[in-house]
Formats: C-alpha cells, sequence, structure tokens
C-alpha cells in the first residue's frame, strides 16, 4: 500500500494534503451513515455506502480494506445484514489504519 | 466499371469495362489529358463495354473536342450490336470512325 | 480535449483529475448525475467519465440520456467502476458506454485510453464537418435545381398540344427530364412539331429549353420554314451548350392542306408514320446527329417526305419509353413499343395500346420516368388561314404609304426565305397585323407559284400521288441546285383608306407562264377550295394576271370597321 500512496503523492503534488484531508474527512462521514443505515436495515443503502468506501480505498493500493468492503456490500445488496455488524468492525479499524500511512508519508 | 489504357506510337487506346456511364467521367478525363505530348489518334475500346448512355456520348463529345475536333481521329473499336445501335440513332458515324 | 469527470467519491475525482490533467486535459467537474447533466448541455465536453453508482441520478441513467442527445455529434463515454459483477459491465455498455475504467486507477492505462480516444473524436469530428460541408452544398444544389425546374415547366409542354388531333403523353411536372414537346401553328397552314430530348436533366435542359422554345415559336409565328428553323436552333445551341450536351430531336411540318409531312429525325429512336386502314408502318429513323453538336457550317438538314392524308398518324417518342424498367429491371424496349402500336392502330388506338401496355409494365413509374409520346392525326377540320383571328396586339403606328421590292436571284432562291423579311416590313403597318395570316397567305402562294412553278418549272400534278410528292421535292431541291439564272420579283404598295388601308402585291417570275384560265376554270368547278389559286381568290379582293401569268397581281384591303 506504502508505494501505491507515494506513487499518488507525485501525482498529486500539492494537492496531495487536500486528499489525505478528504479520505479521512469523507469516508467517516460515510462510516457514521453506514451505522445509522445498519440500524434501519436499510440494506441497499449499506451497500451503497460501503461501495463508496470500497472504491476510495481501492485507489490507495488499501488492498484488505477494498476485498472486505467488496464483501459486504456483496451480501448487503443480496439483502443480507447478517454478517454486517462484525464487517464494520475491522472495516472501521483498516481504515484507521489506512489513514494513520497517508498522514505519514 | 473499370478503365485501362495504353499508348504506342502516338496512339492511346482507352478501354473500358463494364457500364460505361457518368461514373467514368472523371478517370476517362484524367487519361487523356494526362497524356503528354497529346497523342495523334485515340482508340477507344468497347471489347468489353456493355452499355452506353447519353453522359458517355457527352464525354466522347469532350474527347473529340479535346483532339481537335476533327474527324479521323477517334476510332470505337469492337462495339457490341446494342451500342452499335445507340451510336446509329445518334449519327455519331458522322464524328467517329467506329468498327 | 474537455474532459467531464462525473464521479460522487473526492479521492476518487481527484485522483482522476489530476490523472487527466497531467494527459495535458481540461477537466470539468460533477459529484452527482443531475449535476454532470447541467454541466454536459452547458460545457459540451468532448468525452465523459461517469460513475455508475451515483445520488440523484446514476451513471446509467445519465448515459442514457447523454448518448440520447449527441446522436449527431460522437462524445464517447467512459464508465468509472469498481464493480466486477460481468452483468453490471454488460449494463454499461447496453446503455451506450463505449468503455469501462476500473478501480483503482492506472495512470499508464488511462493515459493510453485517453490518446486512443482522443485519435478517433479528432477522425468524427473531421467526418462531422465534412459531412455539413456537404450538406450545405447539396441543399444548394437542390435549390437550383429547383429554380432550373421551375423555369423549364414553363415552356417544356407548350403550345397546341390541346388540339383535339394531338394526344400526347409527358411526364408529370415533378419529372425534370429534359424532355420537350412543342407544337405551334403555321400561320397559314399546317403545324410544327417538335419534340426534343436534352441530355442531362437539371440546367443544361433548362438552359437549352429556353432558346429552343422562343426560337421555334417564334419563326414559326413569322412563317419561316421548317429547315430555317432547325438551323437556327443548332446554331444557338450549339453555341450556348457546353461540349457534350447536346438536343437528341425530331421537327416536322405537317401541312393539313396540301396532305403532307415533313420529317426531319436527328437522334430520337425511329419514329413511325402508320396508316389505320391499311395497317402500314412507315420507320422514321434518325438520320443526322442531335442538334448542338457541330456547327452549322457541318449541318446537313435534309428531310423525308411523305404524303399524311386522314388515315395517317405520326408517331414520335423519346428514349424513356423505351427504357422504362420493370421490378426485374428488364427495359420496355422497341419491339414491345412497336408491337403495342401495331395492336392498336386498326382501332385507332395506337396510343390507348402503348399507354396501358407501359403503365402495366412499370411496377414503380416514379423510378426515372421520363416518358414522352406524341400521336398526331391528320385534321379534318384544321382551322384555314381565312378563320384565322390573329390577336390585335400592339397596334404599331408604322408607315402609311409606302412601296417596297425585292428581287432574288438564283443564289438567293437558293438559300433565302424571303417571306418573313417581306412580312415584317409589313406587320409594322398600323392594324395589318390583325390580317397577318391572310397577308403572309398571299404572300407565300405568290412566292411559292412563282418559284416553283415559274422558275424551277415544277408541275404540280406530281403532288397528287404519295409518292409524287417525294419525288416533286426531291426534283425541287435538284433544280433548286442547279438553278443558274432566273428570278423573282415582289412588288408591294401600300396606300391608306380613312379606317383601314390598302395592299397592292405583285409577284413576277421568270419562267414562261401558264395556261391560267385554265386553272382558274379548275378551280371554279371544284367551288374554289384547296389550296392555289381557289385560296388566292378567297382572300383577295382581286387577282389579275399579266405577262401569260408570269405575273401576278393581288389587291388586299381592310378595314377595322371602326
Amino acid at each position: 500500500m506504502k508505494e501505491k500512496i507515494l506513487e499518488l503523492k507525485e501525482l498529486l503534488g500539492d494537492d496531495f494534503g487536500i486528499l489525505v484531508e478528504a479520505y479521512d474527512v469523507d469516508n467517516r462521514k460515510v462510516l457514521i451513515d453506514v451505522e445509522k443505515h445498519l440500524s434501519n436495515q436499510d440494506a441497499q443503502q449499506v451497500a451503497n455506502s460501503i461501495h463508496s468506501i470500497k472504491g476510495a480505498s481501492a485507489n490507495l493500493g488499501a488492498v484488505e480494506l477494498t476485498q472486505l468492503c467488496q464483501a459486504m456490500e456483496q451480501s448487503a445488496r443480496g439483502g443480507d445484514l447478517s454478517g454486517a455488524e462484525e464487517q464494520l468492525v475491522t472495516i472501521k479499524q483498516l481504515f484507521e489504519e489506512a489513514v494513520t500511512i497517508l498522514k505519514s508519508v | 466499371m473499370g478503365i485501362t489504357s495504353s499508348l504506342s506510337n502516338s496512339e492511346l487506346t482507352i478501354k473500358i469495362s463494364g457500364k460505361f456511364d457518368f461514373s467514368a467521367h472523371q478517370d476517362f478525363r484524367n487519361i487523356y489529358e494526362g497524356v503528354a505530348p497529346k497523342p495523334s489518334t485515340y482508340v477507344i475500346d468497347m471489347t468489353e463495354t456493355t452499355y452506353l448512355d447519353s453522359s458517355a456520348l457527352g464525354m466522347l463529345l469532350l474527347l473529340r473536342d479535346y483532339a481537335g475536333g476533327t474527324n479521323g481521329t477517334i476510332s470505337l473499336r469492337n462495339c457490341n450490336t446494342e451500342i452499335k445501335k445507340i451510336l446509329a440513332i445518334s449519327n455519331f458515324e458522322q464524328l467517329f470512325t467506329i468498327n | 480535449m474537455k474532459i467531464l469527470i462525473a464521479e460522487d467519491n473526492f479521492t476518487d475525482r481527484l485522483i482522476l483529475k489530476k490523472i487527466v490533467e497531467a494527459s495535458g486535459h481540461e477537466v470539468l467537474e460533477a459529484d452527482n448525475g443531475v449535476t454532470a447533466m447541467e454541466v454536459f448541455v452547458s460545457q459540451s465536453p468532448d468525452l465523459v467519465f461517469l460513475d455508475a453508482i451515483m445520488p440523484e441520478m446514476d451513471g446509467y441513467q445519465a448515459a442514457e440520456k447523454i448518448k440520447a442527445l449527441t446522436t449527431n455529434h460522437y462524445v464517447p463515454i467512459i464508465f468509472i467502476t469498481s464493480l466486477t459483477e460481468q452483468a453490471d459491465l454488460v449494463r454499461c455498455m447496453e446503455v451506450g458506454g463505449d468503455d469501462f475504467f476500473t478501480k483503482p486507477f492506472n495512470k499508464v492505462f488511462l493515459e493510453a485510453k485517453l490518446r486512443a480516444f482522443e485519435r478517433t473524436n479528432n477522425l468524427y469530428r473531421t467526418i462531422e464537418k465534412q459531412r455539413d460541408e456537404i450538406q450545405f452544398h447539396t441543399d444548394h444544389m437542390l435549390q437550383e435545381q429547383e429554380v432550373a425546374k421551375r423555369i423549364f415547366d414553363k415552356i417544356a409542354h407548350t403550345g397546341e398540344l390541346h388540339q383535339p388531333y394531338i394526344r400526347y403523353t409527358a411526364s408529370p411536372m415533378s419529372i425534370f427530364n429534359g424532355d420537350i414537346l412543342l407544337v405551334a401553328r403555321r400561320p397559314f397552314g399546317g403545324v410544327h412539331v417538335f419534340l426534343g430530348d436534352f441530355t442531362g436533366h437539371g440546367l443544361p435542359a433548362a438552359i437549352g429549353a429556353m432558346p429552343t422554345s422562343d426560337i421555334f415559336f417564334g419563326m414559326t409565328l413569322k412563317g419561316f420554314a421548317l429547315v430555317e428553323i432547325i438551323q437556327e436552333l443548332n446554331r444557338r445551341l450549339h453555341a450556348v451548350l457546353p461540349t457534350g450536351f447536346f438536343c437528341c430531336a425530331l421537327a416536322a411540318h405537317i401541312d393539313f392542306e396540301e396532305h403532307n409531312i415533313q420529317v426531319w429525325n436527328a437522334g430520337l429512336p425511329e419514329a413511325y408514320l402508320m396508316n389505320r386502314a391499311s395497317g402500314e408502318f412507315i420507320e422514321l429513323p434518325s438520320s443526322h446527329l442531335p442538334l448542338g453538336i457541330v456547327g452549322n457550317e457541318n449541318l446537313n438538314v435534309s428531310f423525308s417526305i411523305y404524303s399524311f392524308q386522314e388515315d395517317d398518324r405520326l408517331f414520335a417518342y423519346t428514349d424513356g419509353v423505351t427504357e422504362a424498367e420493370n421490378s426485374e429491371g428488364e427495359m420496355f424496349g422497341q419491339e414491345r413499343l412497336l408491337e403495342a402500336l401495331k395492336r392498336g392502330i386498326n382501332d385507332d388506338d395506337a396510343f390507348g395500346c402503348l399507354l396501358r401496355d407501359v403503365d402495366e409494365f412499370q411496377t414503380e413509374p416514379e423510378q426515372g420516368d421520363d416518358i414522352t409520346y406524341i400521336e398526331v392525326h391528320y385534321s379534318t377540320d384544321y382551322k384555314g388561314p381565312e378563320d384565322e383571328q390573329n390577336l390585335t396586339g400592339e397596334l404599331s403606328s408604322g408607315p402609311s404609304d409606302s412601296r417596297f421590292s425585292l428581287e432574288l436571284g438564283p443564289n438567293s432562291l437558293r438559300n433565302f426565305n424571303p417571306l418573313p423579311v417581306l412580312s415584317q416590313p409589313l406587320m409594322e403597318i398600323g392594324h395589318l397585323q390583325m390580317f397577318r395570316t391572310q397577308v403572309l397567305t398571299i404572300l407565300t402562294e405568290l412566292y411559292s407559284n412563282a418559284l416553283e412553278h415559274g422558275v424551277l418549272k415544277l408541275k404540280s400534278s406530281l403532288k397528287s400521288s404519295a409518292e409524287g410528292f417525294a419525288e416533286y421535292y426531291r426534283l425541287r431541291q435538284l433544280r433548286l441546285e442547279e438553278l443558274e439564272e432566273g428570278f423573282v420579283k415582289v412588288d408591294v404598295k401600300h396606300s391608306p383608306s380613312d379606317n383601314g388601308g390598302r395592299l397592292e402585291i405583285q409577284v413576277s417570275d421568270s419562267g414562261e407562264g401558264f395556261d391560267y384560265k385554265k386553272a382558274l376554270k379548275k378551280a371554279e368547278s371544284k367551288g374554289y377550295s384547296g389550296r392555289g389559286f381557289p385560296l388566292l381568290y378567297r382572300l383577295a379582293d382581286s387577282v389579275e394576271f399579266e405577262n401569260n401569268g408570269a405575273t401576278i397581281k393581288v389587291v388586299f384591303s381592310w378595314s377595322t370597321g371602326k
């Protein structure tokens, strides 16, 4: 993942900082949305929100995070929210790790 | 429709295969205008020409004009019956040698 | 290129934007489908990146809308997707996506894609520009064609075509085919018929048709003979039409009173003289180059002359009939045409027979439909010259007492028709225009008589049979060519009276005269009917003979009765 982030840093130049800010703030918000949709048992909305995090994370090269999001999204699309809470916990964890790496570069 | 040509001893032979109609216009003209010095006689080989319409007659007249406008410089060779008939109705044997 | 990126996720959008800008393109952004459409409409980007999942309006809908708006103008759509399901990817293509780009974004990949799309874009733009130019020019040309067609329509089928002794068919006005059909009445009896087929449709036809119509009607009205009209037509068309354009034509002079027809066919398919009683068909094949090809010094106008009686019909047509096609692409052809005419002639319905056969044969009449043909009957109730009602037109105040004479020697007699020249000053005399036909007829009769019987010593009795005609005119031509001495002298004196005037016309020839008393008796016994002297007697106030008949004096007076 670090390699990819360095690439991005080079690509974005001065805007890299904005990227980090945006990733951090936006996706944190989305995570809150996910929790809300989850408590409403709104599977489709859960799927959509997770989809968004998945995409953003993929661009950073956070492979594990992306894959987990993919799995959660798949189930949610199918209307299955059974393992969602547990998946969300891991996702939040991985998310924090990613943010840390981003800010450290 | 295909047009080919050959030049020998100052005689330009232009052979037309298929229908001799307006689609031949540009090619026909390019061929005879592109020969320098101007040939002294022309032969239009109609062995494989299947059909002739009034725009073809017009093209022949243009060639005749280009070639000096006199009789005897252009001959139309191996015309089939249909084409001979069209040429006969227009009395083009008065302007071209037809065989 | 100007590129629109529609992606709801900020970071994704940012990364993509950076990559695209690094490739040298301008970026427009939108974070949902609705904004994307607004930006698309107002900014007209050259390429669009669409995220499949967006709020307000997703990528699929946006794609459909964009494709609907860009039917004439290519704008590629690239779906941004982290979707991996094949069905989803298929859907991207189905809604009109041209490509997709998966996350995570690969910079090198994207640059390559953009370059490829840029090439395609340029190609499309070039084609669109050329297409628009072509369309513009085509529209312009169509408009000019339309104008040419309207000009042509006014003159293409005119004259005496409505007469009961004529049956004809010509294409509906919606078709611009270059065929013209004209029939003009001669001032002293008979008609001229002209059927022409101009090469090409459109402008060349219109350009050729205008002077043709003017010359044909103008000269016929002034009394010129057909050969002179043809010469003038050829001269004019040769001058006006570009090389390669010409007019295939058939011209005929029908003299109902003399029962003969002269025909000249230059480039049209063979026409026919049909006799409904005997069923005999005489072929009138093309014997001359079409009009406009060679200059008049190389033009040789020689007519065929035939007798034309009550049962005779002239049938002429352009190649539109024989080239009419059926659904198999087969042409109607000359055999079918002749067969139809022959089938119908005995019932005097050759024309109708052909009309029905062609109609049946042709499955799609709109295709290349330039069908023109005419059948002219002998006419017994054809009005004679003395019944002519001339239009008054403009009455000029011309000479009111004058005299002129004209003497013609062998060369002039050979090459020159004095009648229009003679009639010209007479027509300037006020009011005499109303009697134009009568005066011209008198002059024609006197002149013909002087030339043919006096100078050329032809016997009119020769004209009483069909073969005799041809022989008469052959001899006339021959003797005229060989003429070395002789003359015709025409003297016209005009004196005015209260409401009109008086013409004293004297025509002398170098011949020995003839037994005019006998001729008069004969005319008397026939009740002064027919041409020749009887006609003179009907038209003139008095007829006197001198010099044993070599000089004839005619008096014609008129008054307008006002």
